[in-house]
């Protein structure tokens, strides 16, 4: 890359997403982000840079920063959905209002009252278990308390799919009469 | 630009070590002595000499008052830390505080700062280097521990200057040690470095992709290193003599310095042999009697000992591998770092702890430095072949009202990297703020390390909800911090390289480089090269002392609706210069 065209990157820093600077695509995987990562700080380091005049180095300071800040973002799956989210409304940037946002779902995710909790962990639990009834009569236990918990209502709704249909009488160890 | 070699120091807590590159290959530089390495002690004679290294090391038992070890755990620390307190109690020599906090080593009738005396064993690396090449060294790299903050990492900087050097990077021990390791291999490796030295303890997990060096997570403890193996072991002893003696051997600075030199002596002793004889004859006059020391050490009994400490440094290895999101299954190499690692005990645990067995065809006492002038070749060739992406180790954080500590930029972010956020005063019609930065893993400013502060006003008072401050951090590439305060509406600005660091301004260390010149010239020593006039942008010190009594309505607060901030606006201000020369009052390598 010529000193002209590192300049010019370095002034339309604004104007691309992170997918963009990097130059990959918005479904890449995580170690196609790295590669990329790599490719770029080879590009723009500092210290190839070492001597050079002071505002080119400070051109390639800015680049720099901001490949960096994008790579904090995408190389982290849960930061890296935020920040899609927000790309969609146009936000270019990953800010802290971003991470509070990321933050606050996050905390939804496993409940925001104390019963909601409680009941939340004790449904994840009894899933891990494979009691899948009970997973579900808890959850249902913690909507209670967290009614508009989009996280909950998900679960629900994927814990219901995935329980096994179970016929009316399904207890294996009934005893059976023999049909007469 | 300087021309002439380039040298890549490793100063450490008990030992330094100084390499360059010769026809591309690294070179460990000896001192006169034909060692490898030279003890970090500082001797003051009598007479106003001043001697480095091992013959500076023999002085510690004949003269504890006026010799100077292990300054490291002291540089860039303020007077009221931990770290200095237990110095204070334990060091024979005198560690007085400055009225802003400051740290000075009381010689006789002089002061020194430690950079200062850094600056010392610097120099001494830097006339070893200059006696082997057989010419003027003027340009290094100098390695500090990963985990070293802000102020350890200017100070360090400082003292480079001091010394007569311009230093072209302050790099992370460990990111220097894999980069020695992997150098020139082609690797594509996920690596560890151990690093356990006289007085710190790091952990760096690297990923190495050829020519890249990534590092993904660093960890460490400032607080622990070998002189904790070796206080175990004097405590050991010292309570050996009072039992069978009846004697307080730590009352007699000189009985006492002879036991911890055996310690070492027995510590070291142990890498080799499973058990030991530690002997000092004539150690004490006690009611008129000669009492001898004769201890004999197994090397599972020293084991007993720091089992403990071991533990920790595990626990902080937990601690970067969970940071990476990574298991000890996931590493390729294990590289030990640091005399201690040489241990046994330490090598075993090691082991065990990363189910492998650690890379054995490394020096654990010369990595860092090779690694380093490697650095400093690479730096001043025009064909960068190698690239370093390292991490902060630390979070940066603005203290906000009520105690609390907000996070900007959080550990192990890579550098360079800068972030903007708007905050308001504290309370409505507040004329100035005080913008306090700190690094630290705790969400209240005081479990935090303060970097310092500064006062920003020349916005106009108003409801705080009114106000907004800008304020811009950054962390250049050698973890060397930045902050601005500004007001977006006037455009006023306030900035400063944070950091009261040494305790030094800008102004008093022109004072020390210029008076070290003089001393030189006086001496008849070659002058020192030319560090040309420092463009200081570092904010006079009185500013940046902490305040005794906090006014806590003084500080930033978050606003009520976080105002989003896509993109740091254009503002007229100066770039953030990445290598920090400019602006931490550096020369700028072009100009001089």
């Amino acid at each position: 890359m010529t000193e002209a065209e590192i300049r010019a990157l370095s002034r339309m820093l604004d104007r691309l997403d992170y997918y963009k600077l990097l130059r990959i695509d918005r479904d890449s995987t995580a170690a196609r982000v790295r590669e990329a990562y790599h490719k770029m700080r080879r590009s723009f380091h500092p210290d190839a840079f070492h001597g050079e005049a002071r505002d080119l180095r400070s051109a390639v300071g800015e680049i720099s920063k901001r490949v960096n800040e994008g790579y904090q973002v995408l190389r982290d799956a849960a930061r890296r959905t935020a920040y899609d989210k927000g790309l969609g409304q146009g936000q270019l940037r990953f800010s802290a209002a971003t991470e509070e946002t990321m933050k606050t779902a996050a905390a939804a995710v496993g409940g925001t009252t104390a019963n909601g909790k409680r009941f939340y962990a004790q449904s994840q639990a009894a899933e891990r278990s494979g009691d899948f009834a009970t997973a579900i009569s808890t959850l249902k236990m913690a909507m209670t308390f967290e009614a508009s918990n989009e996280h909950f209502k998900q679960k629900l709704a994927d814990l219901e799919a995935r329980a096994p249909k179970k016929p009316k009488d399904a207890n294996p160890h009934a005893i059976r009469w023999p049909k007469s | 630009m300087s021309e002439g070699p380039t040298i890549g120091i490793d100063l450490g807590t008990s030992n330094s070590c100084v390499a360059t590159i010769v026809e591309r290959r690294p070179r460990v530089l000896a001192n006169a002595f034909g060692e490898p390495t030279t003890a970090s002690v500082v001797a003051f004679g009598e007479n106003g000499s001043i001697s480095v290294g091992n013959q500076a090391k023999a002085r510690v038992i004949l003269d504890p008052r006026h010799t100077v070890s292990s300054a490291k755990r002291l540089i860039g620390r303020y007077s009221f830390s931990e770290e200095v307190k237990k110095a204070q109690a334990v060091c024979h020599y005198e560690i007085v505080g400055t009225e802003s906090h400051g740290v000075r080593i009381a010689i006789r009738d002089e002061e020194f700062s430690l950079p200062e005396i850094s600056a010392f064993v610097l120099k001494e690396m830097k006339q070893i280097a200059e006696a082997k090449l057989g010419c003027e060294v003027s340009r290094a790299v100098i390695t500090v521990p990963a985990y070293f903050n802000d102020n350890q990492r200017q100070a360090t900087k400082d003292a480079g200057r001091i010394a007569g050097l311009e230093v072209l990077r302050i790099l992370n021990e460990p990111t220097a040690a894999a980069l020695a390791y992997g150098f020139g291999r082609k690797l594509r490796q996920r690596v560890v470095v151990y690093d356990l030295g006289g007085g710190t303890f790091d952990v760096s997990v690297l990923e190495i992709g050829e020519d890249v060096f990534e590092v993904l997570a660093t960890a460490g403890d400032t607080y622990l290193g070998g002189d904790d193996f070796d206080d175990r072991l004097i405590d050991l002893l010292a309570e050996h003599v009072q039992e069978t003696h009846g004697v307080n051997v730590r009352t007699d600075p000189f009985a006492f310095e002879k036991l911890k030199a055996a310690a070492e002596k027995g510590k070291i002793a142990l890498s080799q042999e499973d058990s030991t004889l530690i002997e000092v004859p004539g150690l004490v006059q006690h009611e008129g009697e000669t009492v001898d020391l004769s201890y004999h050490l197994t090397r599972q009994q020293f084991e007993k000992l720091v089992i403990d400490l071991i533990q920790r440094t595990f626990k902080v290895c937990d601690e970067a591998l969970q940071q990476a999101s990574l298991t000890v299954r996931d590493l390729d190499g294990v590289i030990l770092v640091g005399g201690p690692t040489r241990l046994p005990t330490i090598r075993q645990a090691v082991t065990s702890y990363f189910g492998k067995e650690p890379e054995v065809d490394i020096n654990p006492d010369e990595v860092v430095a090779v690694g380093a002038a490697i650095h400093a070749d690479s730096l001043a060739s025009k064909d960068t072949d190698t690239f370093l992406l390292d991490v902060t180790p630390l979070t940066l954080r603005l203290g906000i009202s009520g105690g609390m500590a907000e996070a900007i930029i959080e550990r192990n972010s890579p550098v360079p990297i800068d972030h903007t956020r708007i905050f308001t005063p504290a309370k409505d019609m507040q004329e100035t703020v005080t913008v306090k930065i700190f690094q630290g893993e705790s969400r209240t400013s005081a479990g935090n390390e303060l970097l310092g502060q500064f006062e920003f006003s020349g916005f106009e008072p108003g409801p705080r909800d009114q106000v907004q401050i800008e304020v811009s951090f950054e962390i250049s590439t050698e973890g060397i911090v930045r902050v601005s305060a500004c007001d977006p509406k006037t455009g006023v600005e306030h900035s400063t390289t944070v950091s009261m660091s040494s305790g030094l301004s800008e102004a008093e260390l022109q004072a020390i480089i210029e008076r070290g010149r003089a001393e030189d010239v006086a001496r008849g020593v070659q002058d020192a090269p030319d560090v040309g006039p420092a463009r200081s942008a570092r904010t006079d010190q009185a500013t940046m002392a902490p305040m005794e009594d906090d006014d806590e309505e003084m500080l930033l607060d978050l606003p009520e609706v976080e105002a989003d901030l896509p993109s740091a606006p254009e503002s007229n201000r100066e770039p953030f210069d990445d290598e920090g020369t400019d602006l931490s009052g550096e020369f700028d390598p072009d100009s001089v």
